[in-house]
């Protein structure tokens, strides 16, 4: 297992991430009881896409990498 | 008397030694973070009353942190991708990157715990604090270990580049998996003590 492929996983948690982030975000927005905002939770879901594609860009980028 | 397997792959384990050096290093972590995660979980079911993570932590600063440690992670494999396509320029760039954005981590961490022991929330303040500052005290010094160990290879230690390459390109790849180990273990920290 080489560097390649542990950080197409590690971007794929992070991605994870934020998606968790932003289900936490409309959470808090929707129950008001923090600071969190709508705009916040649509960033973080706009990031994990973000996030995804950057992960097929790497992977097809460094495919002679082994 | 040269080393053995530091390059080439051994027949029995498909790999070099350095790399089943940081595999097990790594194994090793897993079970010191993963411990520290058990008596997290234990001592917060165990306990009566626990503070959500965003009423007394500021989550903007560590969601800046999270972002500043992906992006390293994004500079460091660019910095060994570029060993590996003979780019020794280019990997300069990208690993004073690393240990730069690792620096702002650190500052950014120097400021979130003047914080706190400005308003008197000390380890022994609740359980909360204790654990809080166990685990992200011990990822920092992570963080540190790995910034020193990346400023190496920027510096004094790339002079093996001009003698064996091939080597000095291992090295950096087995630096890199930790630095990504280190990330990782901030993407399951962030969400469990700033979050929920």
């Amino acid at each position: 297992m080489n560097l390649r492929f542990i950080h197409a996983g590690l971007i794929l948690c992070s991605a994870a991430l934020a998606v968790l982030v932003g289900l936490w975000s409309l959470g808090v927005a929707g129950l008001g009881t923090g600071s969190a905002s709508l705009p916040a939770g649509i960033a973080s879901f706009a990031v994990a896409i973000g996030l995804v594609v950057y992960d097929s860009w790497f992977l097809r980028k460094t495919r002679t990498l082994r | 008397m040269d080393i053995p397997y530091t390059v080439e792959v051994r027949r029995d384990t498909g790999l070099n030694n350095g790399k089943i050096g940081i595999w097990l290093f790594l194994a090793s972590e897993v079970m010191l973070f993963g411990a520290l995660f058990a008596s997290y979980i234990l001592i917060r079911t165990g306990s009566p009353s626990w503070p959500r993570g965003d009423t007394v932590l500021d989550y903007r600063l560590a969601t800046f942190n999270t972002i500043v440690l992906i992006a390293s992670s994004v500079t460091m494999v660019m910095a060994w991708a570029s060993l590996m396509r003979r780019r020794f320029g280019t990997f300069r760039i990208y690993m004073a990157a690393t240990v730069l954005l690792g620096g702002v981590f650190l500052v950014v961490k120097y400021f979130e715990y003047s914080h706190h022991l400005h308003l008197g929330e000390y380890p022994s303040h609740s359980n909360f604090f204790a654990i809080y500052y166990t685990l992200t005290g011990l990822h920092m010094l992570h963080v540190l270990g790995g910034m020193v160990v990346n400023a190496y290879f920027w510096g004094p230690g790339a002079k093996l580049w001009n003698t064996n390459p091939v080597w000095f390109t291992n090295r950096v790849e087995h630096s890199g998996l930790f630095w990504h180990f280190v990330d990782l273990v901030w993407i399951f920290l962030f969400p469990t003590l700033y979050l929920l």
